[in-house]
């Protein structure tokens, strides 16, 4: 990345207030943007195929964009402190997945507690895997750490295959999952599960936006990220930072797959399948962006439910086509992302 | 070759051979550029026919053939039932009819996912070759014991091609058996049948595999695709004989749209309306959307032609939802232990899926041959495999068909060769033990190129939050035996 510097160059307190400002500014207008857009397809939906059948289209969207965006979270934050995609997350997951799932069958317990728990283990996980497998490549060498991340999402899938087995089982969700356990509005369905995911997702994003964001922490895991150098040079412990985003990310990545599970059911291999719209979503809101990653995850979402729903011609099946037609439109107006800080060098 | 003739010559003593030997060798030495004499070579059987060796056993198919099926004199052609013939001196020169079959054992190979996210799938071979050790424990094919060699393909159709080449330059099999997957099989039927390699008994059941014709030495096996989408077609008219309204949800590849295109056919000119077709990614996370779209429709009854998880995500998500419809699943959703019993830790039951089946699960109470059932728990705990695993039944199932097919083979006139397995595969009558009350199962050349025409529609009934339930049958059992013809004749009305 060579020396890659995100604050402003040089200047004092005034520029960086009008630089942040700018930023502000110009995020906000690219929200609007998509919102308006977005306002305006629904309204022609509605017309199209009235307020029960769009709302439900909506809900749809908004759940599963949840979900994309809590396992594009776990992405960002190892992004963040490291500047690289950690491929092995999905399989990461899935195994703290197994784990809370496990510990249910040998212990009968609220579902929640076994959430935390395996999420305690897998974030003791990610921080033995960081020290054993990343830390003795230099953190600069972003290649050899992403192959290191291609490898464990291979030996991760094995690995659950093995001890599992590939027969589909049922997550129990925290919240209530019957056939009745439901709101209608307008004759449209939102589960009590889509309700309580959506309130959970929240308040991880605004606890990891604190953390990340007001933190002696959080400032650390920018610099590393910028500048392996520079950071070594101002005090900061290089390996326990870059340690802790992989403890971070694995106890959100199993969060994200514990609540993902219930409508998806748990296999070896059903992170990977919502990897690849947790890229799209991270890209999408800015990869090193919490609350980015979560509006991707939305825009993603919605998008995939609504244009496959309505569009004459783009039929359910084009999914994915949807998510990556959505990111290559955005990119073109922002290339960082929606949420995403550009990156300015120093010349 | 020579020298292996030679061996032939001082190792049988069966007269027939020998002539066959000396009339080859006479015919060579008086015409050596003659290609008449090099194709009559290659159709030299070397197999010493064996029926008798193996011991009553209902467990293991005995052949049942017309003997004088077969090898046609000491020619290259090999004559069938049904008006089916095979000319394999239209095959490689250096073909050679024996490869891959000695007279200790009959090597065979398959390709099939054993790594990566669908290595699922993969365990029907292991299935097959725990049903194999036992029937290589009990006489094997005329004394010889199968020996079946597993390739990984991770469900990846190049991966198959690239197996399958290998496996012919190997020079060391008789046949494949059981590739799994349509794209696979479509993948590599043109070379198998260009290089005459017995392709048998495919685990798919597109309709295509029944072209007589055009694949010769290619063979399906379970029930076919468009004979049960015409299945489900008879069921639905029969309960709404005013008409009725279907959801069709398929996965979108090739498995899902052969059943989707099925029922299409099969509903046109009736009065039956497809009111939505939807189709979901085999790599799209969940079906929601698809959910809420055919709920949209508000169809009576909705068909779900999906594997894998897609099948219990399709049952819950209905039973969840205000949409009402009869459910119907292809029959690949109808493992209860992996489409329905993980319903129940979410509050659903999935009690009202229906199905149409042709065989029992060993494993179900209902079956009609509980000595086979528990032959195969145990032949299951010798090798600490799980018996409710579907696809080890699966494996069992092939196994049967495969053995009948070698066995019907070697009782054949030129005895087991590779041209004899190709003709016996279009030549079976054996009734696997635990199929569904009056169905049969036949093979008849170029008149019936599909082993299952028949089955009956099953609902999934008594699942409680707490209790798995079972698959009842409901309405008549329909064999269409010998009835839709082959893949360029079909007929599924």
């Amino acid at each position: 990345m060579g020396t890659v510097l995100s604050q402003a160059v040089s200047g004092g307190q005034a520029d960086l207030d009008v630089v942040a400002a700018r930023r502000r500014r110009a995020r906000l207008r690219a929200v609007l943007v998509v919102i308006v857009l977005l306002a305006a397809f629904s309204v022609w939906a509605v017309i199209d195929g009235g307020a029960q059948l769009y709302l439900q289209r909506f809900f749809d969207g908004i759940t599963n964009g949840l979900l994309y965006g809590l396992a594009a979270l776990s992405l960002v934050i190892v992004f963040k402190a490291t500047g690289i995609i950690n491929f092995a997350q999905g399989p990461m997951a899935m195994l703290g997945c197994y784990l809370a799932l496990t510990v249910l069958e040998m212990w009968p317990m609220p579902v929640l507690l076994a959430i935390v728990i395996a999420m305690v283990v897998s974030g003791l996980g990610g921080a033995v895997l960081e020290r054993v497998l990343i830390r003795p490549f230099d953190p600069d060498n972003h290649m050899a750490i992403i192959i290191v991340t291609l490898a464990l999402f291979l030996g991760f899938n094995a690995l659950a295959a093995l001890v599992w087995g590939f027969r589909p089982l049922s997550f129990p969700s925290p919240f209530p999952q019957g056939t009745a356990d439901a709101i209608e509005i307008a004759g449209a369905r939102l589960s009590y599960q889509a309700i309580g995911t959506a309130l959970l997702v929240v308040g991880a994003v605004v606890v990891l936006e604190l953390v990340l964001n007001r933190t002696r922490l959080g400032l650390s895991f920018r610099c590393v990220a910028n500048d392996v150098a520079n950071s070594r040079l101002l005090g900061i412990d290089i390996g326990r930072t870059v340690q802790f985003s992989w403890a971070l990310a694995a106890a959100v990545g199993t969060l994200g797959a514990c609540l993902i599970a219930p409508s998806t059911y748990v296999d070896p291999g059903f992170m990977n399948k919502i990897l690849v719209y947790a890229f799209a979503a991270a890209t999408l809101g800015g990869l090193d962006s919490i609350r980015g990653a979560l509006a991707g995850g939305l825009l993603t979402g919605l998008s995939v439910s609504l244009v496959t729903g309505y569009l004459p011609g783009v039929g359910s099946e084009l999914g994915l086509v949807v998510g990556f037609a959505m990111i290559i439109a955005v990119l073109q107006f922002k290339p960082a992302g929606l949420f995403g800080n550009r990156a300015m060098e120093r010349v | 070759m020579h020298r292996r003739k030679a061996e032939l010559v001082f190792s049988t003593v069966r007269p027939a051979a020998v002539a066959v030997v000396l009339l080859a060798a006479v015919s060579l030495t008086a015409c050596s550029h003659d290609k008449q004499a090099a194709t009559a070579e290659m159709c030299v059987s070397e197999a010493e026919q064996n029926v008798t060796a193996a011991a009553d056993n209902p467990n293991i198919p005995k052949a049942e053939v017309d003997a004088s099926l077969g090898q046609v004199g000491d020619g290259c052609v090999f004559r069938g039932s049904g008006g089916f013939q095979l000319d394999v001196s239209k095959c490689p020169t250096d073909y050679d009819i024996n490869t891959g079959i000695t007279d200790k054992e009959i090597r065979l190979f398959t390709s099939m996912p054993h790594s990566g996210p669908l290595a699922a799938y993969g365990y029907i071979g292991d299935g097959l070759k725990n049903y194999l050790s036992y029937v290589n424990a009990n006489g094997g094919v005329g004394g010889r014991t199968i020996q079946l060699d597993i390739l990984d393909d991770h469900y990846q159709p190049d991966l198959t091609r690239k197996n399958v080449d290998k496996a012919i330059q190997d020079n060391k099999y008789a046949a494949s058996v059981a590739i799994l997957g349509s794209s696979n099989n479509g993948a590599i039927r043109d070379v198998m049948n260009d290089e005459c390699m017995p392709h048998l008994l495919v685990a798919s059941s597109e309709d295509r595999w029944g072209d007589v014709e055009n694949y010769p030495w290619t063979t399906g096996m379970g029930l076919n695709y468009g004979n049960e989408a015409g299945l489900w077609k008879r069921w639905i008219s029969d309960k709404y004989p005013d008409g009725a309204t279907v959801a069709v949800v398929a996965m979108n590849n090739d498995f899902g749209k052969a059943y989707e295109a099925a029922f299409t056919d099969a509903a046109e000119g009736s009065n039956i309306k497809i009111v939505a077709k939807e189709l979901i990614d085999p790599s799209a996370p969940n079906m929601t959307d698809q959910l809420t779209s055919a709920a949209a429709s508000k169809a009576q009854v909705a068909i779900f032609a999906v594997a894998g998880t897609f099948c219990v995500q399709a049952i819950g998500g209905v039973e969840r939802s205000s949409w009402d419809p009869d459910v119907i699943t292809g029959n690949s959703c109808a493992q209860i232990e992996t489409s329905l019993a993980p319903l129940q830790k979410e509050g659903l039951t999935g009690d009202g899926t229906m199905v149409i089946q042709y065989y029992y699960n060993p494993s179900d109470p209902a079956n009609k041959a509980p000595e086979y059932a528990e032959l195969y728990a145990e032949q299951m705990k010798k090798d600490g495999l799980d018996p409710e695993v579907a696809q080890y039944t699966n494996g069992w199932f092939w196994g049967w068909y495969l053995v009948a097919v070698l066995r019907n083979a070697d009782a054949m006139q030129g005895g087991l060769n590779r041209a004899n397995i190709a003709v016996a595969a279009r030549t079976i009558s054996q009734p696997y033990p635990l199929l569904v009350e009056g169905l049969t199962s036949k093979m008849n050349g170029v008149e019936d190129a599909y082993l299952f025409e028949g089955g009956q529609m099953f609902r999934y009934e008594g699942a409680t939050t707490s209790k798995i339930g079972e698959w009842k049958p409901i309405g008549e059992l329909i064999n269409r035996e010998g009835s839709t013809g082959n893949f360029a004749k079909l007929n599924l009305q």
